[in-house]
């Protein structure tokens, strides 16, 4: 049976939530009112796609489209919204055989991509599959390019004290030092979301790249998901902030969303109490992973990562253009 | 890191490794690699990295000259391998961290050493199945390709995994049984008439059979314990049949089953993936599995009727200008004109 794509508007929220919710990938990001607040801040059109199989809602796809004078790009998710993946959704997909598997998100994929190409005429699509979904085989089948991408996931299963018990040893010594030094761990409030957009605006600029405000999406998203989705952990240190972090929680996993970029405090590693706070957070909440966020691409990051002895996890990034003379053109601008 | 070039006295040390590593496939091991060696026309170069005395990993290479493009493969092509690349020891007991930086430090050296003194244009790795990490290629500048296999757990009861089977598969096997198509464990003659049989299927195709016969024989001969040769036979004729591979705890559906050249209905290779799998589960395998088919748009649909797993595999490749360009014209040329 054919599938049918219907476009979800603001009614259907609460199905789209259930339906991330029994989705085995399905993450804070992919919630209704977070895209909401993505397009917002995006300048871009949120389709929220809805695919059924007869009266059987099958999969979601959320992706934003980017107009611009002569062409169109689409995303998921867009840039500029601090997020690493979004893409499709299958509700029920682990209880499936694999033959069903197979041929709900091929049949799906190949609708998604006549929507984006053909009726509504995009050049490019990029899309970035959420860890879980293992499977880009229908993305090289549509003629996508394919790359495989890294996070990392600490499992929590055997509570806080054994995730401990794991980590490096230097790392557990750098813990122990930034408390006897008297670094302290506060949980932010809104007002605190200046002090975090402050920090990374400044890393920006020390990397050579043009800041952008950040804060009212931020803002945005504090209203929409805090206290039970959204915590602020910040490290102090003589009463200054010198580390911190945005995590989110949802589901069976915590993440580090954002971090604060530590303030240079020879011998003190403020970002790995705050690490290890969140942490316990996340264990307190129930949570069975905790996940660094992370694309695998810096090698100077991971080796600060993997301190915390997590797990690999992949994820895919799958883009194609429309035709050979934007992939050209597309070339030519990165380069400038 | 130090690597050093093993040789035959360090057979034993080698396959050490190749038991222990969880990475470690029947290809890896040494006898393997030397008649793979014999067969492709290549030069074994089978690498072992070491911290101080203590070996850390393996990376059996393997290198060809194709006019004035010298080539680095692992897998070499023609050798019906999907896979080979490195396997480092005590892969799942060390931490995240030290398992990356023994990784990194390996391949960097792997990669000084194919730059500087085999002065490689291309160089292709496939990863093993638990390989999954690939970041330390793809920041020396690989591409990657990612690549699947259809594994199917054996640790449910017979009945189970009958019960999962696609139903067209299930009516199929219940009707070539029916029929009189009968499934039979074979040796070399059979091997040969298997091998015979995939020929001619090639033919049928108007291709060619790239595979050495006495390739295949050769390892019948080396791994008699592993090599399974399974038969389907109707009316006294063998008319498809698998060579299959028993290693650890796994079971490979490896080479065969070539669509029979006379129509018959049903399809034999449904009963012989059955009976293979049944003869894995009565001898204790964990799990029954078909690499590479998984990608192929157009065979994927044959193997998914077993409800299995999908597991993803990678590969990586690095080439020079040249090497890539002539890649390009061979696939988008050369190749549909074989």
């Amino acid at each position: 049976m054919a599938l049918t794509l219907r476009i979800a508007g603001e009614k259907d929220d609460k199905e789209w939530d259930d339906t991330v919710l029994a989705s085995i990938n399905g993450t804070i990001f992919h919630t209704w009112s977070w895209l909401k607040i993505v397009e917002r801040h995006t300048k871009t059109t949120l389709y929220p796609v809805m695919a059924y199989k007869g009266n059987e809602l099958v999969g979601l796809y959320p992706f934003f489209v980017r107009s611009h004078p002569f062409f169109k790009l689409a995303f998921s998710p867009p840039p500029g919204a601090y997020l690493l993946y979004l893409g499709p959704l299958f509700p029920g997909y682990e209880h499936l055989k694999q033959d069903k598997r197979e041929g709900v998100y091929f049949d799906f994929l190949k609708e998604i991509d006549t929507l984006i190409f053909k009726t509504l005429g995009c050049s490019y699509s990029r899309i970035n599959s959420s860890p879980r979904l293992y499977d880009s085989r229908p993305f090289y089948w549509q003629k996508y390019s394919v790359s495989p991408y890294y996070t990392y996931r600490i499992p929590l299963i055997n509570g806080a004290d054994h995730v401990m018990g794991q980590f490096d040893r230097k790392l557990r010594v750098d813990i122990k030092k930034a408390i006897r030094e008297g670094v302290t761990i506060r949980i932010g409030e809104k007002k605190d979301l200046g002090i975090i957009h402050k920090a990374i605006s400044r890393r920006f600029i020390e990397q050579g790249y043009k800041p952008k405000n950040y804060l009212p999406y931020l803002s945005d998203l504090f209203d929409a998901f805090s206290p039970e989705n959204l915590k602020i952990f910040l490290a102090e240190y003589k009463e200054q902030v010198i580390g911190g972090m945005i995590a989110l929680r949802y589901k069976d996993v915590a993440f580090l969303w954002v971090g604060v970029p530590k303030s240079n405090v020879p011998g003190i590693s403020p970002n790995d109490l705050v690490q290890w706070e969140g942490i316990q957070w996340a264990c307190n909440s129930g949570c069975q992973y905790y996940e660094e966020m992370d694309s695998g691409e810096d090698s100077r990051l991971t080796a600060y990562k993997s301190k915390y002895n997590p797990d690999i996890d992949i994820w895919f990034s799958a883009t194609k253009y429309s035709s050979r003379i934007f992939k050209i053109a597309d070339f030519i601008r990165k380069d400038l | 890191m130090v690597l050093r070039i093993a040789d035959d006295t360090d057979q034993m040390k080698w396959d050490e490794i190749v038991t222990n590593s969880s990475l470690g496939t029947i290809f890896h091991s040494w006898k393997w690699l030397k008649i793979v060696e014999t067969h492709t026309r290549s030069k074994l170069i089978p690498i072992m990295g070491y911290s101080g005395s203590t070996p850390t990993g393996i990376l059996p290479l393997f290198v060809q000259k194709k006019g004035f493009i010298t080539m680095v493969s692992s897998p070499p092509p023609k050798s019906a391998l999907l896979f080979l690349g490195p396997v480092f020891v005590g892969w799942d007991s060390i931490n995240q961290s030290k398992r990356e930086s023994n990784y990194l430090e390996f391949q960097k050296e792997v990669d000084e050493y194919i730059k500087k003194e085999i002065k490689a244009d291309y160089v292709s790795i496939s990863l093993p199945p638990k390989l999954l990490d690939i970041r330390p290629y793809l920041w020396a500048g690989y591409k990657a390709d990612v690549l699947y296999d259809y594994v199917t757990p054996l640790h449910s009861s017979l009945d189970n995994l009958w019960l999962n089977l696609m139903k067209k598969m299930r009516a199929n096997i219940s009707k070539a049984k029916k029929i009189g198509f009968s499934v039979e464990l074979g040796g070399k003659p059979e091997l040969e008439e298997i091998y015979h049989l995939m020929v001619q299927r090639y033919k049928d195709q108007e291709k060619k059979e790239t595979i050495p016969k006495s390739y295949l024989l050769d390892i019948f001969d080396q791994f008699p314990e592993n090599l399974k040769i399974f038969t389907v036979k109707y009316q006294g004729e063998i008319i498809t049949g698998q060579i299959a591979i028993q290693y650890k705890d796994c079971f490979i559906s490896w080479i065969g089953s070539p669509k029979p050249s006379k129509p018959i209905s049903p399809s034999p290779n449904d009963l012989c993936e059955w009976e293979a799998l049944v003869y894995a589960h009565s001898h204790g395998m964990g799990e029954f599995i078909v690499h590479g088919a998984a990608r192929n748009e157009r065979l994927h649909k044959f193997y998914v009727k077993m409800n299995p797993e999908l597991h993803t595999r990678f590969s990586v490749k690095k080439m020079s200008f040249v090497a890539h360009t002539l890649e390009k014209a061979y696939l988008k040329i050369i190749k549909p004109l074989q």
